[in-house]
């Protein structure tokens, strides 16, 4: 194998560069001045808490707070210890890695599951590698076991229907854990997963490249299809033709010049058949060495050889590129917008601290929660345009928070023939409630929609049902309307105290005077009309679509 | 016997019917409504485009015969009565574009790059694109009834009804029915009350609201607020659960339009018998599938003509239909009766700001696309190759929006333009 | 930088790289990879007539209605089934299974996906999954082939390669003049203990009748290959270890035999 090193160059020699002994100082990218006002103490508990653990604070976390606003800075870095994390973590990264999609190749039905497993399959399926990620990260390992270590992460479900082993460590509460794929696939972490390069898949006349494209834009940043390259479509070739064509055509070559020598590492998931479980399920150890004849050209990593696929997750790894797409995914995540390039001297710095610890994803979260980019409320006075658009001074939960966060509330989750209405779009309502499917909606909405709007309305309705019943009626305790007899009204200490408690509960604050006004004035109208259990009911609910409850 | 949309529509436009010239919609017009239609599964340019008779390389149909309408050529069939009468009376107002190259032969590939032009998962569509910059302020800029549709920074002019039917469910209320726990419609009384409160509560948290991100936010949601006030009407006026054909479909995006709620509308066509266009096998499912396709197109534009615009006398006049398929089919029959998939493929637009009448572009003998001067939209070597780019630039200069800010690379297919 | 103003390539600076990751070592010393590749052989490589004649006896067991053609028309020397069904036979059919073959006295062509489990009353099962194709034609003096075996195959019971829980992803190009021939290997086929890979493995009778030249991979336990690149006629070469190399080694004595058997079965009209 040659490495080509230097083109032939004909440019006037450049000015002359200070030798390396000559430098005195590392500059440093300085961040421009911050123009946002961080979100007071509660409201800050607020959002971490429902970033990170997918549910509202506690009364008492909030009465914690408010008692002593400095407070709430170890309470929120303890937050990703919690066992709730890691399944944010998993919703995290579907916004980055886009692998929860509603339809595979392959269906419930070609593994004979019943069709109430359909949904716990279509969820299993793209989850495996989000899985592993978070794994990686709550149990604070360096981030390159991410796409080095040997195990994956797999539910019963994927344990029946995959070449997969259990490795004998506990499951968490859902059901995951450690595995390890038996069909000899080396050692790649989330890039040697089932669940990645199903959602990612590739053609008989694509060869792999579409995947060597997506490789690059989730685990390094780097897009392909950004570079600003210009060419007219070539006639029909075949697939020698079109080899010769991408590695000698100019403005081809300045993608397919690395995109194919990664592309050609990944045959051992090359299918002959795109819609045969024998095919899909297992790794072909035997076609790792057809990617040289697909592509005619040697496996590498942008420029430096790879001996064999099994040299993917180490070459991945050790990339800069890794960390730092780490930290940018990280911080869009957290951050709820994109890194733009006035982020740089950020995410530079952040990058670092990361390196500097180890490379262990909790710390980058608990740096990424201490900064401003986070923290931003409000705007200075003196903030201009470009930081009124750009900062993230208010977000709304996304249909997983509100699930997790109205479950934890109410204990309503809605499930509609197994399926959970807010996390599908066969049945449900995740794209219509401002989520996004991972195919054709890749961007959580930012702002209220019209059919945001109406699966908020009916959520609430169905969860204040629940939970009115429930607290009434049932016989597990109450959730939310405790020491508030069916006989009390405004006035009562009991209406007046549940009514506080749920105001608290919902918005992590005390309300105003107004709100309770209009809150009973809004329960007593609903009674006159409808009894004690509706106006319970629709004050809930009310308060369920109040803008301090669905934005944080 | 309950009438039918259409018929409603047509008496209505009788009554309202407002004496004086006719206005057309201008080029490049903000106030143009977009039909989209889609085949899904990659039509058989040789069934209406590609009258390629006398190649040995392409497969064409016993009984088809080429037929040129104004300066249309297509392919004509005993078994397509519905295409041939659709072009003898409308074929002054179609034009198609023939021989775009998709760039894959992938459906869910050829899905993307025929509706975004780029195969990137953070983009936008046409319909989208469109709907943001012209018709964001409507109450349901795009609906999207069936088809594709792809979103990323203008999610939020979409309207997805949802494959099962979600949207009309969450208006009625019905959606509640939908859930595995026991659980009853608020009365509508006490619904009443909620959604006056939340109004206020919105509007209110608005007023307090910084300005910056909350500001905006929080003004999107006093409008969305509003908006959801005025859709439980407008959902019963158009009856959105009443779309099972495509001819429902398509009169409930026109009904959409002159009522003023719409920008654009995307409907899927699922084939005869809901067989759908991906015919591997049985190719004559393709020509079936035309003749369906068409029998709706011409019910549509009948509706439209019959329909007062919102500028123009006639809503036909303020309508472009846009019918395209996300790829072609390879020119020769395969050992299963059916044609397998090809990259080229064509479109079709009718009406407002099109110059009918004409194809542009073409196939060569292999049917592969040719060269095109987009100007004049003659076959030249001097031309270029179009791609979907091209009809997504077409689309937006007819929509007044510049093409050059999504699309610096692709032009237009100036040809088209009337 | 030169005085000159130009950038020269440094012809000592281009040597071959290797990869800089650490794989550690081989699990396998290279005469055990090299055993492994031998005992692979006696079952056999597969090709396309193989997995042809295991479909059509497969498919000889059918009824009627069972399984369910794509066509009324279609027969299943050209045609498409998909079901779920047992023929009164007794046998059992799931899946997919598309096969079409046209052959004249001077052209052979052959090709079928496969996605099915085929099983006998007595339970034995027969599952493919993937693609299989040959086209071979007579030449003015001989034939001329080319080939793929891609998938995974299975048979119960089977002595061959599919009894190893086969999987393949070869391709084999070939001619027969009457009197010699030469036979081009590319790819890799997976046999239950080893995988083996071949990139342009050649054997040209006339050239080198007993031994083939190019390079010959077998992967070791550990993930990573061993490599022998064979450039004459001798049939050794240097043996290396994932870019490392090992030492003289020379290609198994079945390799020959085997690619002759493969060039004769497939080679014939």
């Amino acid at each position: 194998m040659i490495l080509a090193l230097l083109l032939a160059c004909a440019e006037p020699a450049p000015a002359p560069q200070p030798a390396p002994e000559e430098v005195e100082e590392v500059v440093t990218p300085v961040a421009p001045p911050f123009e946002g006002a961080p979100l007071d103490a509660l409201a800050l508990l607020r959002r971490a808490s429902l970033d990170l653990r997918g549910v509202l604070p506690s009364l008492d976390e909030v009465a914690a707070v408010e008692a002593d606003p400095a407070a709430v800075d170890a309470l929120i870095a303890g937050f990703v210890d919690d066992p709730r994390y890691e399944r944010r973590l998993v919703d995290l990264f579907a916004e980055h890695y886009l692998t929860r999609v509603e339809v595979f190749n392959l269906f419930a039905t070609d593994f004979d599951l019943p069709p109430e497993q359909d949904f716990a399959y279509r969820r299993s399926v793209g989850e495996e590698p989000l899985r592993l990620l978070a794994r990686v990260a709550v149990e604070d390992r360096p981030w390159t076991d991410a796409v080095t270590t040997d195990q994956t992460l797999a539910n019963p479900l994927l344990l029946s229907i995959w070449p997969l082993e259990d490795v004998g460590e506990p499951a968490d509460a859902e059901g995951w854990r450690p595995a390890r794929y038996t069909d000899g696939r080396p050692a790649g972490g989330a890039v040697m997963t089932n669940g990645l390069w199903w959602r990612y898949y590739t053609t008989a006349n694509n060869y792999n490249r579409s995947r060597a494209a997506a490789l690059s834009r989730l685990f390094l940043c780097e897009d392909f299809l950004t570079r600003p390259i210009s060419f007219e479509a070539v006639a029909i070739l075949d697939r020698e033709s079109l080899n010769e064509a991408i590695q000698t055509i100019p403005a081809c070559v300045g993608c397919h010049s690395t995109l194919d020598p990664l592309a050609a590492s990944l045959f051992g998931f090359w299918w002959f058949d795109i819609y045969t479980p024998v095919e899909l399920n297992s790794y072909h150890a035997e076609r790792e060495q057809m990617g040289p004849y697909y592509l005619e050209t040697e496996m590498a990593w942008f420029g430096e050889p790879m001996a064999d696929p099994a040299d993917l997750g180490p070459l991945l790894a050790a990339d800069p590129r890794y960390t730092r797409c780490a930290v940018e995914v990280a911080a869009k995540a957290l951050w709820r917008r994109p890194v733009e390039l006035a982020d740089f001297a950020t995410v530079s710095a952040l990058a670092a601290r990361f390196e500097e610890g180890g490379l262990r994803h909790k710390a980058l979260v608990r740096a990424i929660l201490e900064g401003e980019d986070y923290r931003v409320g409000g705007l200075l006075p003196e903030a201009g345009a470009e930081a009124e658009a750009r900062l993230s001074t208010r977000r709304m939960l996304s249909p997983e928070q509100m699930e997790s966060a109205v479950a934890d509330l109410t204990g309503f989750i809605w499930r509609y023939g197994g399926y959970d209405q807010l996390t599908n779009d066969v049945y449900g309502y995740r794209v219509l409630a401002g989520g996004m499917d991972g195919q054709s909606v890749t961007r959580p909405e930012a702002e209220p929609t019209l059919t945001q709007a109406l699966v908020m309305k009916r959520l609430a309705q169905a969860a204040a049902q629940h939970v009115v019943h429930e607290d009434f009626f049932g016989t597990e305790g109450r959730r939310l309307l405790a020491g508030v007899s069916m006989d009390d009204r405004p006035g009562d200490a009991g209406f007046e105290a549940a009514l506080l408690a749920l105001h608290r509960r919902l918005f992590s604050r005390s309300p105003t005077e107004d709100e309770l006004e209009e809150a009973r004035a809004l329960w007593q109208k609903v009674h006159d009309g409808g009894g004690v259990n509706q106006a319970w009911a629709s004050l809930i609910a009310v308060l369920l679509r109040d803008p301090s409850f669905w934005t944080i | 016997m309950r009438p039918t949309r259409r018929e409603l529509l047509a008496l209505s436009s009788a009554l309202l019917w407002a004496p004086g010239l006719p206005v057309r919609a201008a080029e490049g017009d903000s106030s143009r409504k977009f039909l989209f239609v889609f085949a899904e599964g990659g039509w058989d340019q040789t069934r209406l485009f590609a009258p390629l008779f006398g190649s040995s390389r392409v497969d064409m149909e016993a009984e088809a015969v080429e037929r040129v309408v104004r300066d249309l050529p297509f392919v004509d069939h005993p078994d397509r009565p519905s295409v041939r009468a659709f072009l003898d009376r409308y074929g002054d107002r179609t034009s198609f574009i023939n021989g775009f190259e998709c760039r894959s032969v992938a459906h869910d590939v050829c899905l993307r790059l025929a509706m975004t032009g780029t195969p990137m998962p953070a983009a936008d569509d046409w319909p989208s694109l469109i709907g943001a910059a012209t018709g964001a302020s409507l109450l349901l800029p795009v609906i999207q009834l069936s088809g594709p549709s792809y979103t990323h920074l203008n999610g939020s002019v979409v309207v997805r009804v949802g494959e099962k039917g979600q949207l009309p469910d969450l208006i009625s209320g019905e959606a509640l029915l939908r859930s595995d726990q026991l659980l009853t419609a608020t009365p509508v009384h006490m619904e009443q009350m909620e959604d006056a409160f939340v109004a206020e509560r919105v509007l209110r948290r608005a007023a307090e609201a910084e300005r910056g991100r909350a500001a905006a936010m929080l003004a999107r949601a006093r409008e969305v607020s509003e908006r959801v006030e005025r859709v439980a009407e407008a959902a019963e006026a158009l009856e959105f659960g009443a779309t099972e054909s495509l001819d429902d479909g398509l009169a409930l995006l026109i009904d959409a339009f002159s009522k003023g709620l719409a920008r654009c509308g995307m409907v899927k066509h699922v084939g005869w018998q809901h067989l759908g266009y991906d015919s591997h096998a049985d190719i004559p499912q393709q020509s079936r599938n035309f003749e369906e396709l068409f029998a709706a197109l011409h019910l549509a534009m009948e509706l439209l003509e019959a329909t007062p615009g919102e500028v123009s006398a006639r809503l036909a006049d303020e309508v472009t239909i846009v019918v395209m398929s996300e790829m072609g089919r390879y020119p020769l029959l395969n050992s299963r009766g059916g044609k397998d998939h090809w990259t080229y493929t064509s479109a079709i637009l009718i009406g407002s700001g099109v110059r009918g009448g004409i194809a542009v572009g073409g196939y060569d003998e292999q049917c592969a696309g040719q060269r095109v001067d987009l100007s004049t939209g003659e076959v030249s070597d001097a031309g270029v190759s179009m791609v979907p780019d091209n009809l997504g630039a077409t689309l937006l200069a007819l929509a007044g929006v510049d093409p050059t800010e999504h699309f610096p690379n692709a032009a237009p297919i100036d040809a088209l333009l009337a | 930088m030169e005085a000159d103003g130009l950038c020269h390539l440094d012809e000592e600076e281009a040597a071959p790289a290797s990869s800089g990751v650490d794989a550690g070592s081989p699990v396998w010393t290279g005469k055990e990879a090299l055993a492994e590749v031998e005992a692979a052989l006696s079952h056999g490589l597969p090709d396309a007539i193989l997995l042809r004649d295991r479909y059509l006896e497969g498919i000889s067991h059918i009824d009627p209605v069972c399984p369910m053609r794509e066509s009324e028309a279609a027969t299943f020397v050209n045609g498409l089934w998909f079901d779920d069904c047992y023929s009164d036979q007794g046998f059992h059919y799931d899946g997919l299974g598309i096969f079409e073959e046209q052959r004249t006295a001077s052209t052979w062509y052959l090709s079928g996906v496969a996605n099915f489990e085929i099983t006998t009353p007595k339970g034995a099962v027969f599952a493919g999954g993937g693609e299989f194709a040959l086209d071979l034609q007579a030449t003015a003096t001989g034939t001329a082939w080319t080939s793929k075996v891609g998938g995974v195959y299975h048979e119960d019971g089977a002595a061959d390669w599919l009894g190893e829980d086969g999987e393949a992803g070869l391709y084999v190009e070939g001619a027969w003049n009457g009197e010699e021939a030469w036979v081009n290997l590319d790819g890799g086929v997976g046999f239950a203990e080893v995988d083996l890979a071949f990139r342009d493995l050649r054997y040209d009778e006339s050239v080198c009748p007993d031994s083939a030249q190019g390079e010959l991979l077998v992967r070791d336990p550990g993930g990573h290959w061993f490599s022998l690149v064979v450039e004459d006629c001798s049939g050794c070469g240097t043996l290396s270890w994932h870019d490392e190399e090992l030492g003289p080694a020379c290609f198994p004595d079945a390799l020959v035999p085997e690619i002759r058997r493969l060039a004769e079965r497939q080679g014939a009209l």
